[in-house]
């Protein structure tokens, strides 16, 4: 067979064309033709370099056809890609003694005229005429891949990029979350429940719990900033997007955000990991500036119950190609409903007071990186000072005026 | 005509300036890592306080998370506690503020009391007590409760109830009667009452003092039942292990697996011990 498409190629090769035109002229299989063969019948408007490939990717035919013209080729039954200078390829099926009509497709219209020289470009030798097949990820587009690879990716990490025809990076995603996952586990797992239970300690296990809380921060924030960013990853290659265009004039702009820092506690255990989930709604009121309702939250500790919200003010000062870095300045208010446990008797025990009201100013540095036009993985270097009491999930707060350097992780979305 | 240029190529600018911008990401990150941290003080008030039991038979104690140990005293007649409010704040002085925020309070109704700690929302997490010695008369029937922390009562001999949701409970007296609950924490008991414990995750070693003859109602879902019996006479014994059942008294002498059941004379002493995660070993003081 490849003996055949050499003679193909030979065959089909303008030798006594004029060198003004196009070479043209029908063509034939090279070996002789039989009685089952059928015919591909190729037309085209444009002048067009045509390539014809059987099932196993060895060229049939190659020919170069002129603009109004229309060949025929004799080939034995079967399927065979075509393909020419302009659009996707076909895949057309020669049945016995058939006929395949097959009207090559004409280049696009130019949009900016660069070259005003009316002479025109020699077409390539056929032997080199380039195949414009577009790829997503490792394989063919495909639009059913936009919406089965995130979601994929969300079910099992890495799952969408080997849809993609990514494997090793799909295994990548996968191992990594697997470990970072894996690591989370195991500091959270491992650790002994009775390990503060002893009178005595006084606090003095404030180191190692202070590592424990830190590494766990930084392998659970790892690990959903990795999850975040294979999802977009896995439709950024299924839509064919290596470089995102982010949306600079989005008009609104929302963030799931994990604040969180080591911090001290009264008595033991001496250290705890301060985790604040929340929503923020940004408004972009200016190019680069914006303003908007933040860190929106809801905190059950035992015997209270709080809620926060609060307002910021953000300045992108850097946006070029994917990254965006900013700063902002905003204040986190905090108001809390206590309930105080009722006692036996008719002595009621002393007054106290059960609610609480916090108000939180902070600035903080903000690093996004867009992985598609529309969402970004956001870093956010923040430091805060507590005016009032400042709860956190559970049996976690921090009191008033401890000077307070988080570090959040999160993911943006804009229109 | 105009031509607009497209300058992505890298020019040095360009790569000094990605450079750059990247050390200052790498920077800020690995400081933002590395000082994701709460700065502030520890405080500390000393609490010492007296209660009086008369006409009262039965106290609650119900504190947050600590670490209790109460010492019956037989000719005492009120409650005596003494402990330490640690605190912490953003300065020295807010940190002592909030360690005097909380106080303790002891309510009574009937013959019974209840001691509880009352403390503002504000300072609710941000303190935390630890008692040193309690102190009960002998007599009195006591219940414990508390989140985090081990317990350990000595001398008490009436009615015993602890309910811990994580902490070693350690028990000699109870001679009226026993009952712990702890979901994660070994126990050990030395009694002449009839006595009930569980425990989520621990081992069980529960020794009958005098002559015998209480019931015991012991389980653990991972861990292992040590029982030391007094007499071996008029036993109900019902075990259930998921590893191997060994019994060794003067009347029964068995090494088997699974379960256990056995009724010796008329079988008035329970002892129904079930270990999910572990052994069962029973025998008797070899003291006798």
């Amino acid at each position: 067979m490849i003996v055949a498409s050499l003679a193909a190629l030979l065959c089909f090769a303008p030798a006594s064309a004029p060198a003004s035109a196009p070479a043209t002229g029908s063509a034939t299989a090279p070996s002789a033709p039989e009685a089952s063969d059928g015919n591909l019948i190729l037309s085209s408007s444009s002048d067009t370099s045509v390539t014809v490939r059987d099932k196993d990717g060895r060229i049939a035919a190659s020919l170069l056809l002129a603009g109004g013209q229309t060949t025929s080729l004799t080939l034995p039954p079967g399927e065979y890609s075509v393909s020419g200078d302009y659009g996707s390829p076909f895949l057309v099926t020669v049945a016995e003694r058939g006929e395949v009509r097959l009207d090559m497709p004409k280049p696009p219209p130019v949009q900016t005229p660069m070259a005003t020289s009316p002479a025109r470009a020699p077409a390539p030798p056929a032997s080199e005429a380039p195949e414009e097949v577009r790829t997503c990820g490792g394989g063919p587009c495909r639009k059913w891949k936009r919406i089965a690879a995130p979601l994929m990716s969300a079910a099992l990490p890495g799952s969408g990029q080997i849809v993609n025809n990514e494997p090793g990076k799909g295994i990548g995603m996968f191992l990594g979350t697997l470990v970072l996952g894996g690591g989370a586990a195991a500091l959270h797992f491992t650790r002994d429940p009775l390990d503060a239970s002893s009178p005595g300690l006084g606090g003095t296990t404030f180191g190692s719990e202070a590592v424990n809380g830190a590494g766990f921060g930084m392998l659970t924030g790892g690990l959903a900033m990795l999850y975040a960013a294979q999802i977009m990853d896995a439709y950024a290659s299924a839509a064919g997007k290596e470089t995102p265009s982010p949306a600079k004039d989005h008009r609104v702009g929302f963030q799931l955000t994990r604040m969180a820092t080591v911090g001290f506690r009264a008595g033991d255990p001496a250290a705890a990991f301060y985790a604040d989930w929340n929503l923020n709604f940004m408004v972009q009121v200016r190019r680069r500036l914006s303003v908007g309702l933040t860190d929106i939250g809801l905190k059950y500790g035992v015997g209270r119950t709080t809620f926060q919200t609060g307002a910021r003010i953000h300045y992108r000062f850097y946006d070029r190609g994917r990254l965006w870095i900013g700063a902002g300045l905003g204040t986190i208010l905090q108001g809390t409903l206590g309930r105080q446990r009722r006692t036996i008797g008719e002595i009621e025990p002393p007054e106290v007071q059960t609610n609480a009201f916090a108000a939180i100013p902070y600035g903080q540095l903000d690093l996004r990186l867009f992985l598609l036009d529309r969402w970004s993985l956001d870093l956010i270097p923040r430091v805060s000072v507590p005016l009032g009491t400042r709860f956190y999930r559970d049996e976690l707060a921090l009191p008033t005026h401890s000077v307070t350097f988080e570090l959040g992780t999160g993911v943006g979305v804009y229109f | 005509m105009r031509i607009r240029a497209n300058s992505r190529a890298s020019t040095p600018l360009h790569r000094g300036l990605t450079a750059a911008l990247t050390t200052v990401v790498a920077t800020i990150f690995g400081a933002g890592l590395s000082l994701a941290c709460a700065l502030g003080f520890r405080g500390a008030t000393e609490v010492d306080a007296e209660y009086s039991l008369d006409e009262i038979d039965a106290v609650r104690i119900s504190l947050p998370d600590t670490p209790i140990s109460v010492l019956g005293d037989p000719v005492g007649v009120s409650l005596e506690v003494e402990g330490v409010w640690y605190s912490v704040g953003g300065s020295s002085r807010a940190a002592a503020d909030h360690s005097t925020a909380p106080s303790l309070f002891f309510a009574r109704e009937g013959r019974f009391g209840e001691l509880s700690a009352v403390i503002p929302t504000a300072s609710r997490d941000l303190v935390d007590l630890e008692l040193g010695e309690v102190r009960i008369p002998s007599d009195r029937d006591l219940e414990l409760r508390t989140g985090l922390g081990d317990v350990d009562i000595s001398q008490v001999e009436g009615n015993l109830s602890v309910d811990v949701d994580a902490g070693r409970v350690t028990i000699f007296g109870g001679a009226d009667g026993i009952g712990v609950r702890t979901g994660v924490g070994d126990i050990e008991i030395e009694t002449t009452g009839n006595t009930t414990a569980s425990t989520g995750r621990g081992d069980v070693v529960i020794s009958q003092l005098g002559a015998g003859g209480n019931d015991l109602i012991i389980s653990t879902s991972y861990g292992s039942i040590d029982a030391v019996l007094r007499s071996d006479s008029n036993l109900d014994l019902k075990l259930e292990a998921s590893g191997d059942i060994r019994v060794q008294t003067r009347t029964v002498s068995t090494v088997t697996t699974g379960s256990f059941v056995r009724t010796i004379g008329n079988g008035s002493v329970t002892v129904e011990l079930r270990a999910l995660g572990g052994d069962i070993n029973v025998r008797l003081d070899e003291s006798l």
